[in-house]
């Protein structure tokens, strides 16, 4: 594997050469501030520009020149990444010798198509295809409720930090879209374009030397070089005893969910000992959470604990019988207890290392993920492979049980389903 | 050991049966760290009805024993518990069940020798008391709990359970509360000897391997296990009739948009000089072309706002019948359900577009072949089905012909619809 970054202007441009795989990849990714009123409309685009092109205008014919492409497929998600929000689009075909010749080339300039060639008529963008995305959009927001998990973690981050960028709804805001127009999306567009941070990636068995000839004549570079600034967003209050809501919806099974803070980390700690600490809390089936509250208790069949280091929280979440809310509660509060005290084996951290490990070596088997790593060690200065590797072996117990301490049960949520029955507190 | 080919895909299949009938498929991939092993049987939630080993009187079992026994097989005389184990070497294991086959796999490529061994072990070693299984319900009910609020899960298993008369498919893999707290330990092992038996297994590796050093440690682990002889087991046969067991259900659940799935029971006894293996390409082809984002059909039915995202389509089917589900959301249930089906019975196609689609499917069985995790379960579910992986896989798809394809839509004959709704529970 050769990776290089080649500093293009106002872009960046990664290369990852590998014989790893039979397709290419490639990706890019515009990196903003996170604003709330922005949300809605950056979704939008993001729908828009994959919806159709000035030389494919309606989704029909789009999906028609996919399959033409050898069923090339592309995509984009507008991620929310601590204060920064990433819109990220993705494509991947298959290697031109698995295919033919010309292929790779044909494909990166129908990808940048997409992107630099949309179809706006008059200033704005098309409008059939607008009030479509439009629609579906509507869907999306008015559903959030759909997904009793997913709803229970929105709400979770909205009475933890209310107002912080970490309770911003992913799917974005009605009032938001209602202002949306053809003409200020183009206008977003054309400035979103030439105002971002802007990182390319080419992954896959491509000499190096044609990948940036295709994305040098295909992609256009943004105006404006832009600064970026601290990615990681981190707390200086925190609860002195934790807050408990509930609510209740229709459901049959109630979700528990419970949203603990964490003191700002070193890198050393958010990268490795942050990670340790939630494999051996709630990691997997060995770990504590999972053989007390299912396997000693029978309370739920998934419990686990999950950490994101981009806005320093970590979640415990647990679908339960709303009759047993208190005694998994106190099992839960007993297991983040122990943490501090230490009692876990050292075996487990062994399981903990092992299994960082692995995944670092599988990561190395998908190109979304590879290029994940390069990503991440670009936006937040993270660790490469090799360095991962070695350094998740200095972790040690003393470093878990001092991070333990850092963690602070905020906001104990549940989504309250079946008979509704009551348990006191 | 058989060396295959697996054409087209730069991979071989090494291949060999075992004395005690368990099947063994290896391919290694090179420029690989990772590695996928799954034991699996052919036995799922499709059995209700059988005669157990040693037995000759056909036997009813509770709902959800296949599931059932697919989570007692963690527990362990000795107390190792197999995630832990797994866990110990970075590994990641689990388990699945559906109504065809029950896997057990893991993945990772340290101590994968090791591993290797102890799946074999922890699968073919069962141990079920009264108290390990009482302890497992309350387990089970809660994950049966997440399903009842999963709309799609609810609208698969409601489809099925509407569109089908006697099949056990209409039966939900997980059981039900009731049926669940019924199973006992006797019946575990009742299915346990009838079902887990090698002859009816395989063993399917994928990935970082040597296929030499590999078949040898399964060798060995087997040749040191007793097994009882390899017998025919007979299972129920099921004579489903073409007519649909309820046409039209409404449901409140917690959603927004209402779903509507329209489901139809399609005979394929005019279908049987079509290849087996390619029928149900034939069938994704036309669905697609149809109803896909490549359809004009489906433009129009944005345009006229029926619907604002994709329609979604899939199948299964038994020996008898093609299971079709097609789910959309709307608002506007009654003109989608005419509109749907005025579509489908419109049976013109056109040969460029089919070569449209093939080309697509031979593409996916590169991508396919790119990954560890999806070549593996390719591979498991071939056994499942035919009883042997198909190296000749690109081949086949290559041979997918208009010609056919034509005979396969003429067959097709949408009479039989049953329509489900979930509404939301606010109207």
């Amino acid at each position: 594997m050769n990776y290089q970054k080649l500093s293009q202007g106002n872009y960046n441009l990664h290369i990852i050469q590998t014989d790893r795989f039979k397709t290419v990849q490639v990706i890019v990714n515009y990196k903003n501030e996170l604003k709330k009123e922005e949300i809605t409309i950056r979704n939008f685009l993001n729908d828009m520009l994959l919806s159709t092109c000035k030389e494919y205008p309606t989704s029909r014919l789009l999906s028609i020149a996919t399959e033409d492409l050898y069923n090339i497929s592309v995509n984009g998600a507008n991620i929310r990444s601590g204060k920064y929000s990433i819109l990220s689009f993705k494509c991947r075909f298959l290697n031109e010798k698995y295919t033919e010749q010309g292929m790779n080339e044909k494909s990166i300039s129908f990808f940048m198509n997409l992107l630099y060639h949309p179809n706006i008529v008059d200033g704005s963008f098309d409008e059939t295809s607008f009030g479509i995305v439009k629609k579906g959009l509507e869907e999306d927001i008015r559903s959030t409720k759909d997904n009793p998990r997913r709803y229970s973690l929105l709400r979770l981050y909205e009475v933890m930090a209310p107002n912080s960028k970490l309770s911003y709804h992913p799917s974005g805001y009605l009032d938001d879209l209602e202002k949306i127009t053809r003409q200020n999306l183009y206008t977003y567009y054309q400035n979103m374009m030439n105002n971002a941070i802007v990182d390319v990636f080419v992954i896959g068995d491509v000499n190096p030397e044609d990948a940036k000839t295709y994305i040098e004549k295909y992609f256009i570079p943004p105006m404006n070089r832009m600064a970026t600034g601290e990615h990681i967003l981190s707390y200086s209050e925190f609860r002195e005893k934790e807050q408990v809501i509930k609510e209740t919806m229709d459901i049959t099974q109630s979700q528990l969910m419970v949203g603990c803070k964490v003191d700002e980390l070193t890198p050393f700690e958010r990268q490795y000992v942050m990670n340790i600490y939630s494999f051996i809390l709630g990691g997997g089936g060995d770990s504590k959470l999972f053989q007390t509250v299912r396997e000693k208790n029978s309370l739920c069949y998934s419990i686990s604990s999950s950490y994101n280091y981009l806005y320093h929280t970590m979640v415990i979440s647990a679908g339960i019988d709303a009759k047993t809310f208190k005694k998994t509660l106190n099992l839960i509060k007993e297991q983040l207890e122990s943490m501090e005290n230490g009692e876990f084996e050292e075996e487990m951290m062994e399981k903990a290392v092992a299994t960082f490990i692995n995944g670092c070596k599988e990561v190395e088997d998908s190109p979304t993920l590879l290029s994940n790593i390069y990503l991440v060690h670009e936006y937040m200065g993270n660790d490469l492979l090799e360095e991962k590797i070695e350094n998740i072996k200095k972790v040690t117990k003393e470093m878990v049980v001092e991070l333990a301490k850092k963690v602070h049960i905020d906001t104990v949520y549940l989504l309250e389903g079946g008979n509704h029955e009551k348990d006191s507190l | 050991m058989k060396k295959i080919p697996f054409s087209h895909l730069d991979l071989t299949i090494y291949e060999e049966t075992l004395e005690n009938g368990l099947q063994v498929y290896i391919v290694p991939k090179e420029n690989c760290n990772n590695a996928r092993a799954t034991l699996v049987t052919k036995y799922g939630s499709n059995v209700s009805e059988f005669i157990p080993r040693g037995k000759t009187e056909m036997i009813r079992i509770p709902d959800g024993v296949a599931h059932f026994l697919e989570h007692k097989l963690f527990e362990q005389e000795d107390g190792v518990d197999p995630f832990s184990f797994f866990d110990a070497s970075g590994s990641e294991c689990n388990a699945s069940t559906n109504p065809w086959q029950t896997n057990y796999w893991f993945v990772g490529s340290h101590e994968f020798a090791k591993n290797l061994n102890f799946l074999l072990d922890f699968v073919q070693s069962p141990y079920f008391t009264k108290k390990n299984v009482e302890k497992e319900k309350g387990i089970i009910v809660q994950e049966i709990e997440m399903y009842m609020d999963d709309p799609y899960r609810v609208g698969f298993e409601k489809s099925n359970l509407n569109l089908l008369q006697v099949h056990p498919l209409r039966i939900s893999t997980g059981g039900t509360k009731e049926s669940v707290e019924s199973i006992t330990c006797e019946d575990l092992y009742t299915c346990y000897e009838t079902f887990y038996n090698p002859s009816n297994m395989a063993l399917v590796i994928t990935g970082n391997v040597n296929p030499e050093t590999t078949i040898e440690l399964v060798r060995n682990n087997q040749s040191q296990k007793k097994f009882p002889e390899p017998v025919t087991i007979t299972t129920k046969e099921y004579h489903e009739p073409d007519t649909v067991n309820k046409e039209f259900e409404s449901i409140a659940m917690n959603v927004t948009i209402p779903k509507i799935f329209i489901n139809y029971k399609l005979g394929t006894s005019e279908m049987k000089d079509i290849n087996e293996t390619l029928l149900p390409l034939y069938i994704s082809i036309y669905l697609d072309m149809k109803l896909s984002s490549t359809s004009t059909f489906l433009e129009q039915l944005k345009k006229d706002e029926i619907v604002t995202d994709d329609i979604y389509f899939d199948f299964s089917d038994i020996d008898t019948h093609i299971l079709l589900s097609i789910e959309g959301e709307t608002e506007k249930q009654d003109e989608f359900i005419t509109r749907i089906d005025q579509e489908l019975k419109n049976t013109k196609t056109t040969e460029s577009e089919f070569n449209r689609k093939k080309k697509t499917i031979l593409s996916s069985s590169i991508f396919m072949s790119d990954s560890v995790d999806r070549l593996n379960n390719r591979l498991v579910s071939d056994f499942v089905r035919y009883g042997h992986v198909r190296s000749n896989l690109y081949e086949e798809y290559r041979s997918l012909n208009y010609n056919d394809f034509r005979k396969v839509v003429d067959a097709l004959h949408f009479d039989h619809r049953s329509i489900l709704i979930i509404h939301s529970k606010d109207v």
